[in-house]
């Protein structure tokens, strides 16, 4: 191992941008090529990288832990005296925040009240936060799938974000799933929903949904789909839908299934109650060109034959 | 009858019928062999559908990391194969910061293997000296863990964020700049002071808040 380099050093700071711009940045070969460059000229330059680079894997396990020891939101004036402080003091405030996101477990849904009176239902594994502005009426999907009865404020439209997906009401019944590839699912059941994903914008109507991924939003009628945030109901539906993303549902109801590259694409139309996934899983090989296999760790692999 | 209705899987398969209960045999259930490696050279379709990011990625892990062993192509493999696993049970907002990470965690690890190796063979003394080099690494690695959440709980709210959009959703310093009305220069230069209080607090066991600019910590 190298000497250590003073992270506050002209080298330390270097490093430490470079090791966050692997993932903050654009990174095209032509700054990989920049980067040897740089690491080459100086054996500092290198230690001081694996310095900045072991920080942030350390980091990345520390953001990781339970919502429930996130830190309390102090103003800045406070953390300053703060710093100053005891850290025990910072734990002690730390304690008395409550957690910032309403989760749900594998197979289990969860009514929750929010803030403003609305109200939601939280799907199967799945996670719902306050925006980071921590308006009220600002919400993040970060998994999953949520339906919303949305308390009317013209004053202050609730929005719910998921991945690249804005969605915009005043006031409303819907349900926004969010599915592999970033993809969005809103299903409309009352009011109306405005979607938009970059510059894409679609008004949604009750009886109506929206897809919106890469290419931008849709819409369609909810008819032989099943009706807005029917999971609710204990029923499943999907039209032409990709197996993987039919899986990656049936995932969040507690099974342990992969679908292999060359299967996920595979179209499925099917309804089914969250309780017969583990048959649906089964019996998929009768209907797809696909084998089920099951695998040491006691999950299954779908492939196509 | 609704239920029948659903009950039925329209698919390339003509005579679709009702599956439900049908369970397979354990004859028709080949078991799988998985032996590490043998998986994920079965995905050839990643780097055509991550062509950039494969790119990327390769890239990169060569200008870190040298040629090797361990091939860069070969890691750069394993990561999206984890990413194909993690993408079945869980939601990813950036897949490129994704695979990055655990990249440069299998590159660690195998060059980590590869030293212990070769220090076995050079001389067996320095084994001994050092039982068990991986729970002692583990241990240390918990206790910085343990400070950093630290660190984390006492920096400011922007600060935190910005370091978390980064980090754990793997945003970019220009989406966060995007999704926050702000410069992409505000957030690099933020998550750049966060990054630094959490490097000294490593190196110098002790938290020291120094460099995080006030003014930029201001709610607006």
């Amino acid at each position: 191992m190298n000497a250590p380099v003073d992270p506050d050093s002209a080298i330390g700071a270097r490093a430490r941008a470079w090791a966050l711009a692997v993932i903050g940045e654009d990174f095209p070969p032509a700054r990989s090529a920049e980067l040897e460059t740089w690491l080459k000229a100086d054996p500092r330059h290198v230690s001081a990288y694996e310095q900045a680079e072991s920080t942030l894997l350390l980091l990345d396990e520390a953001l990781a832990a339970p919502i429930a020891a996130r830190p309390a939101r102090l103003s800045p004036r406070w953390v300053w005296p703060a710093a100053a402080m005891a850290a025990s003091l910072v734990a002690a405030a730390v304690l008395a925040t409550p957690p910032a996101a309403i989760m749900s477990a594998p197979g289990q849904t969860r009514e929750v009240a929010l803030a403003d009176g609305s109200h939601v239902t939280l799907g199967p594994a799945s996670s719902l936060r306050p925006s980071w502005r921590l308006a009220r009426r600002t919400y993040v999907l970060g998994s999953g799938q949520a339906f919303f009865a949305v308390v009317r404020d013209e004053a202050h439209p609730f929005t719910v974000t998921a991945g690249e997906t804005k969605v915009r009401v005043l006031g409303t019944r819907f349900d926004v799933h969010k599915g592999l590839d970033n993809r969005v699912r809103v299903e409309v059941e009352q009011g109306l929903v405005e979607v938009s994903r970059g510059p894409s914008v679609a008004k949604v109507p009750a009886g109506r949904g929206a897809l919106a991924d890469a290419s931008g939003v849709r819409t369609a009628a909810l008819d032989g789909v099943g009706d807005a945030g029917a999971w609710r109901r204990g029923r499943l539906a999907y039209a032409a839908a990709p197996l993987a993303d039919v899986i990656a549902d049936l995932n969040r109801y507690g099974l342990h299934v992969r679908v292999a590259a060359n299967a996920a694409d595979l179209k499925v139309t099917t309804g089914l109650r969250p309780d017969q996934a583990g048959a649906f899983v089964a019996g998929l090989p009768r209907v797809l060109p696909v084998t089920v296999a099951q695998e040491p760790d006691g999950g299954l692999l779908i492939r196509a034959r | 009858m609704i239920d029948e209705a659903f009950a039925r899987i329209v698919a390339p398969n003509k005579d679709a019928e009702s599956i439900w209960g049908v369970a397979v045999s354990k004859a028709e259930r080949p078991k799988l062999r998985i032996v590490g490696e043998e998986v994920w050279r079965d995905h050839p379709a990643y780097p055509a559908v991550y062509a950039k990011e494969w790119r990327d990625l390769c890239a990169f892990l060569r200008a870190r990391f040298g040629p090797g062993p361990p091939d860069c192509e070969d890691v750069a493999q394993q990561a999206f194969f984890k990413l194909g696993e993690q993408t079945a049970d869980r939601q990813l907002e950036s897949p490129r910061a994704f695979v990055f990470r655990i990249a440069i965690n299998l590159m660690h690890d195998a060059r980590r293997q590869m030293r212990r190796a070769s220090a076995a063979l050079d001389d067996t003394t320095t084994l001994a000296a050092d039982e068990d080099p991986d729970l002692e690494r583990a241990l240390i690695a918990k206790q910085q863990v343990r400070l950093l959440q630290e660190v984390l709980a006492g920096l400011p709210e922007r600060h935190r964020s910005y370091l978390t959009a980064n980090r754990m959703d793997g945003l970019s310093f220009a989406e966060i700049a995007r999704r926050h009305g702000v410069s992409e220069a505000l957030v690099r230069k933020t998550v750049e002071e966060a990054a630094a209080v959490c490097q000294r607090a490593i190196a110098r066991g002790a938290i020291d808040y120094r460099g995080l600019s006030r003014e930029r910590t201001r709610r607006s």
